[in-house]
């Protein structure tokens, strides 16, 4: 990616690279050559120059702490997780948590840090296309006959997965699965009676 | 086993349009404020994916007006008037095309109430954001503005002066 300074914003009508007027305006702006209606936000971070890594202070007298990782850098704080002392090379800040490379690694596999949290299952859905789509689909009556039992287990052992997402959401799906799979279920137990039920009697 | 929930979010105005151009198979989108960066939250049938933006990183907002909305009401408008040409020319079956133009005019008259249509997206050091749940000209305008708040409450505003002074030199309109 170009130098902040060097870097352009085209008008995606006519492609022409859009001038500095255009932005930060209090209404709609145009795009001078297509009259293109479009609002612009430039912010302070686009012309910042990239912050520059940290190194850690080499260690020049005896009774300083050093770093658990690097015996010869100097620890300027404690992992907030295990305790071991951090030169600024090995010092992780995450959500205002000062952390070492090892928690962090052990962090991210557990989701024990929001900030690592990027995906969720949606099993609420899963369970409602379940119970939903077979019985409205002509092959797919046959099928509903594991699916429905499928969604009810999905529906009752995942019921507090709402919980885990970042955006908690209702459980109103999985009680239409439950409702739709328990209709699907006493219908199949209907036709299965009424076929086979004359047969022993 | 997932994160706990830390921190509260607000959901900023907009949804995916339901109609784009070749992007039929993109995920659902929604954007969420948190307390120190943006959430956009992508949705499959099965699976959300969350992408944070956070208000110290974000460089730019670019929104943009589209003709989606023109195309799609053109889209919309041929079976409507076809189906008000068969009822009005009294044929025989033309009671079969009142059915056919309920849910076109329907949608026609929705899309011509929710505005005008607008892509945009957020540039940070890193990369390109597509916001595709900004798809609509009003609403995206709060959400922006909505944003830009945030975003200056963490950076600071730009100087109009500043911004013109390091501004790149743009080509000249229709070179």
């Amino acid at each position: 990616m170009a130098a902040p300074s060097q870097r352009q914003f085209a008008c995606r009508k006519c492609g022409l690279a859009l001038p500095s007027d255009v932005f930060n305006t209090p209404e709609l702006a145009a795009c001078p050559r297509c009259q293109n209606s479009l609002l612009g936000r430039l912010f302070p971070a686009f012309f910042a120059a990239p912050r520059e890594g940290r190194t850690g202070e080499v260690i020049g007298v005896d009774d300083l702490s050093s770093c658990f990782f690097h015996p010869d850098r100097r620890a300027i704080v404690p992992c907030g997780e295990c305790g071991r002392f951090l030169c600024a090379l090995c010092d992780l800040e995450i959500e205002g948590r000062h952390l070492c490379p090892t928690c962090l690694e052990a962090g991210r596999k557990k989701e024990s840090l929001a900030v690592f949290h990027t995906t969720h299952t949606r099993w609420d859905n899963i369970a409602f296309l379940l119970a939903v789509l077979p019985p409205v689909t002509v092959l797919g009556w046959y099928f509903s006959v594991f699916t429905a039992p499928a969604s009810i287990f999905i529906s009752i052992w995942k019921w507090r997965s709402t919980g885990d997402a970042i955006v908690p959401y209702s459980k109103g799906r999985f009680v239409v699965a439950l409702l739709v799979s328990t209709l699907t279920l006493a219908a199949w137990a209907a036709i299965l009676f009424t076929v086979f039920g004359r047969r022993f009697r | 086993m997932a994160a706990p929930t830390t921190s509260t979010y607000r959901r900023l105005p907009g949804r995916t349009a339901w109609f784009r151009f070749g992007a039929s198979n993109a995920p659902s989108s929604s954007l969420w404020l948190g307390p120190d960066h943006l959430l956009k939250i992508e949705r499959s049938a099965s699976r959300e994916t969350y992408k944070r933006f956070f208000y110290r990183d974000i460089q730019s907002i670019l929104l943009q007006a589209t003709d989606r909305r023109r195309i799609l009401t053109a889209l919309l408008a041929c079976p409507v008037v076809i189906a008000l040409a068969l009822l009005l020319g009294q044929i025989a079956i033309g009671w079969v095309f009142s059915l056919l133009l309920v849910p076109f005019a329907t949608l026609l008259l929705v899309n011509l109430a929710l505005g005008a249509t607008s892509d945009a997206v957020l540039v940070t050091a890193v990369g390109t954001e597509r916001l595709s749940s900004l798809s609509r000209l009003a609403k995206a305008q709060a959400a922006v503005k909505t944003i830009t708040d945030e975003v200056e409450s963490a950076q600071g505003s730009l100087d109009f002066a500043q911004l013109v002074s390091r501004w790149p030199t743009p080509n000249p309109p229709g070179a």
